[in-house]
């Protein structure tokens, strides 16, 4: 069943290139279903799971390292899944019309169904490398989707930033995997949680702890690692919509909860999430404060709301988790709904700045009822639902203890206020303030626009009036899976005039006053915030990526083969010499005894000698080259003579290759060594050669008469026909018992093949 | 550049030996020496030699193959199979093994899934080298 779940989105993906034509132009529509389905079904598991029970699915992948294919579907993850594909089903709806006419629409679609795929996958994983698979999935389908322009833009700078920047997390929390199973010897999370306190006594705790902290941040774009999220706001409405609301930035968020059992109580992983998503909220409401992209302004609206989710499930308390989920949910409906209709104001005017709209609820009242009610939500203004989160925020505040909860309530109180300001900065003047300046023209909006954004504002309110909707069905459930605790979620609209009610009126009114007071203050934030230090380091660190490797390429790569070869083989000399060096004993027994010498392998070695000696005093290259090819027929003999029948196949065969690739190439080159120039250098090459050829000689003295105490080799022997039916041992090995070497390095060939095809295709020929 | 005629005639007569050779390579490699990888390369070889062989104005058919696309589905196909035992509920590219008797024609057939990865890796090898060498080809 979790195969289903992630595999539809990610099978439908790959076939979108070969539809046919009269189901491209209708891929919304597909997309929409798809994802409609999943949301069905995965309504059906929530009836199932309701209880406490989960629905697993574990298949081995390299089960002595502890990975494998594991998938849960409980409480939480059903939650996130619900979320992804009820709103990715209204984004698809809404791309079908609003993606109509944008070239790369085939794109965008493959690149949304993987993506939605990659984000199911990570939210049903119980394998940490199976999530952190899933969770790079995101970071890369993400990256194609950013950089999807109407117009090519190369390279594509936003979408390199917001790859980097979550790559590099996602590796650092890779990283972090790997501890705790260094730790624990388990990558499965609901182990991990079980064994939890062996995990806390570990002293690698607080390395795990900021490693996956790291990762955590850069996902769901928390200070300092936020710059790439307003950046991403190139991407189309839709992917933003998608995105950047109720997706791949809840990945963090997801996780924080996801580890609640695992890092609960721990001082740093409390402090990290706290203070991070505490810093966050306030600076990212400050900075939408001052945005006149409307697009930028809901950008840094979300960094904030991130923060804040972030902070409450890291501090551990039920209340908190509580609120942080249901606040996840309301974001991620009036995010996605507010994301959409700056998608609608874009298509009717052509701008989505705040200087150039203005007026357009007299335009079109439905969508100023829709923006009106998203932003009230946004602005947690009651009876909508971002107002029935606010006040479980508030409440989880107060019942905190000490110095956290004076530090949240206050944070808290100051977000609110902000939040509420900017949310109203983004609906009074595009909708109900007269422009400053006429608008030229107005598109007609087709209906089937208003669906999405109003499906989400219609949900905004619905659970605003009777949150008890999500209460014992979605709610209960999730946090049974990530407290483990059984515990009855009562929710109403209204709880009386108590204290986190006081907070939210002392909030609606401050914010209110900021946004009228706006004006006069924005001279102040755009001076506070008009250095941005951390996208400085961000470009820094960029600009050195970019300009050290080439210094460091001109320097190795200085196209002569000579000194590679030189360079190559004194390293390699010196490696072994000092392997020598610290071996402790090592005996060097001349191999030539007696009863080894077979009288065709000297004779073999002495050709060997002449041919090497012919090799390198001849002139013309194809002299050179046909003794090369003897040698290695030679050595393909010495081979066969030594019982290697596969070797010595393999051998003669590459041989045979080689010399037809030079043949190749040298019927276009000269036909004559240049050796000019090697004068003074000679007696260097020499040295060099002996001095190689000596080291060589004598490790392999060392290693074949050093006595070899345990040896693999018995146990492919042994094995081979038993477990593997079949008589060629050194085939065995390659396709069998080491068949994931052979995998690797088959791949390697593939993209060296590709990488000479690139490189050597000449420019007129690119296609 | 003229080209003796000895050669060409050669390595035109050899090329349906050298296949069926390959292929035996190619099945072959479970039990006696051979297997994907040498087989490969002793195609690529072949092939490669009809480059040298070839007249200026002649244009084998044989160049035209898609390689990129045989070196790609060599590399689905082996991951593919390594895939596929995942189904069955066994780790990452486990083997499985079976033979056929049919007795009344005296034949015994003998099956592993990893022939089939095998094949993968002949699949990648050939396209590799061919697109390699396709690719120096046309530089000059």
């Amino acid at each position: 069943m979790a195969l289903f779940f992630f595999g539809l989105p990610i099978a439908a993906s790959l076939l979108v290139p070969f539809l046919p034509l009269s189901l491209k132009r209708r891929l919304g529509w597909v997309a929409s279903i798809i994802m409609a389905s999943i949301f069905v079904f995965g309504l059906v598991q929530l009836s199932q799971i309701s209880d406490g029970a989960t629905m697993e699915f574990r298949s081995g992948w390299v089960p002595y390292m502890g990975v494998d294919f594991s998938f849960i579907l409980d409480g939480y993850s059903t939650l996130f899944l619900l979320m992804i594909s009820g709103i990715g089903s209204l984004i698809f709806l809404f791309s079908q019309e609003y993606m109509n006419s944008h070239k790369n629409r085939v794109k965008f679609y493959a690149w949304m169904l993987a993506f939605s795929g990659a984000m199911i996958g990570l939210v049903t994983s119980a394998n940490l490398i199976i999530l952190f698979l899933f969770w790079e999935m995101t970071t890369i389908t993400s990256f194609f989707l950013i950089g999807l322009k109407d117009e090519e833009q190369d390279p594509p700078w936003n979408a390199i930033q917001a790859f980097t920047i979550t790559l590099v997390g996602g590796l650092a929390m890779l990283a972090g995997f790997l501890l705790i199973y260094d730790v624990l010897g388990t990558m499965e999370i609901s182990e991990i949680a079980m064994r939890a306190p062996e995990l806390h006594a570990s002293n690698l705790l607080i390395p795990i702890v900021v490693l996956i902290m790291l990762g955590i941040f850069t996902k769901s774009a928390l200070i300092p690692f936020h710059t790439w999220l307003p950046r991403a706001m190139v991407a189309p409405t839709p992917v933003s919509a998608y995105l950047h609301s109720a997706t791949m930035v809840t990945g963090g968020v997801f996780l924080t909860g996801r580890f609640l059992s695992v890092f609960g109580g721990v001082q740093t992983w409390e402090t990290m999430g706290l203070v991070g998503g505490l810093a966050t909220l306030m600076m990212g409401g400050i900075i939408a404060l001052k945005q006149t992209d409307l697009k930028a302004l809901l950008a840094y609206s979300t960094i904030s709301q991130l923060g804040i989710m972030v902070a409450l499930y890291s501090i551990g308390t039920e209340a908190a988790a509580l609120a942080a989920t249901i606040h996840l949910i309301s974001h991620a409906i009036f995010k996605g709904g507010l994301f959409l209709v700056v998608g609608i104001v874009e298509h009717m005017t052509g701008s989505r700045d705040l200087d150039r709209v203005g007026g357009l609820a007299g335009i079109s009242p439905l969508l100023a009822i829709i923006a009106t009610l998203l932003v009230l939500s946004s602005g947690a203004v009651p009876p909508l639902a971002g107002f029935v989160s606010k006040e479980l925020m508030l409440e989880a505040s107060i019942n905190s203890t000490g110095l956290e909860r004076w530090l949240l309530l206050i944070v808290l109180v100051a977000g609110s206020i902000v939040t509420l300001a900017y949310s109203l900065k983004f609906l009074i003047p595009t909708f109900f303030n007269q422009p400053s300046k006429p608008i030229d023209s107005i598109r007609r909006i087709p209906r089937i626009l208003f669906i999405a954004p109003g499906v989400l504002a219609g949900l905004s309110l619905v659970f605003g009036v009777i949150p008890q909707l999500l209460g014992p069905n979605l709610l209960q459930p999730a946090m049974l899976a990530i407290t483990g605790e059984q515990r009855v979620v009562h929710l109403a609209f209204w709880n009386g005039f108590n204290l986190p009610f006081g907070f939210t009126i002392v909030s609606i009114v401050f914010g209110f006053v900021t946004f009228k007071l706006l004006n006069r203050i924005n001279r102040i934030l755009v001076f506070v915030t008009s250095r941005s230090i951390f996208d400085g380091a961000y470009q820094h660190f960029l600009g050195f990526t970019y300009n050290a490797p080439p210094r460091i390429f001109w320097y190795l790569q200085n196209g002569d083969i000579r000194y590679y070869i030189t360079s190559m083989v004194i390293f390699l000399g010196i490696l072994v010499f000092a392997a020598f060096y610290v071996a402790e004993e090592i005996s060097l027994r001349f191999l030539l005894e007696v009863d080894n010498l077979n009288p065709l392998g000297i004779i073999l070695a002495v050709f060997l000698g002449l041919l090497g000696l012919l090799l390198v005093t001849r002139k013309g290259r194809l002299e050179a080259v046909f003794s090369l090819g003897m040698i290695g027929m030679t050595i393909a003999a010495i081979f066969g003579l030594y019982s290697a029948p596969d070797l010595a196949l393999t051998q003669i065969l590459v041989e045979l290759l080689m010399i037809v690739l030079f043949v190749l190439v040298l019927m276009r080159t000269l036909k004559m060594f240049n050796r000019g120039s090697r004068g003074p250098r000679l007696g260097f090459d020499l040295i060099i050669s002996i001095f190689f050829g000596a080291i060589i000689s004598v490790a392999l003295m060392g290693v074949l008469s050093t006595p070899q105490t345990s040896s693999i080799a018995t146990f492919f022997v042994d094995n081979s026909l038993i477990q593997a039916n079949a008589k060629n041992i050194v085939n065995t090995i390659l396709i069998d018992f080491r068949g994931f070497d052979t995998m690797g390095e088959i791949t390697v060939i593939g993209i060296a093949a590709l990488s000479c095809l690139t490189m050597l295709r000449s420019p007129s020929e690119e296609d | 550049m003229e080209k003796g005629p000895l050669l060409k005639t050669v390595t035109t007569l050899m090329l349906p030996f050298v296949v069926v050779l390959v292929i035996f390579l190619l099945f072959n490699g479970h039990n006696r020496a051979g297997g994907g990888f040498i087989a490969g390369v002793l195609a690529s070889g072949a092939i490669s030699l009809q480059f040298i062989a070839s007249q200026k104005n002649s244009h084998p058919r044989i160049f035209d193959l898609p390689y990129r696309w045989i070196l790609v589905s060599g590399l689905a196909l082996s991951i593919g199979v390594g895939l596929a035992s995942l189904l069955f509920g066994s780790p990452f590219l486990t083997s499985f093994h079976s033979s056929i008797d049919i007795n009344h024609i005296g034949v015994h057939l003998e099956f592993s899934l990893a022939q089939v990865f095998d094949v993968g890796i002949f699949l990648l090898v050939v396209g590799g080298i061919m697109t390699a060498v396709l690719a120096i080809k046309r530089e000059n």
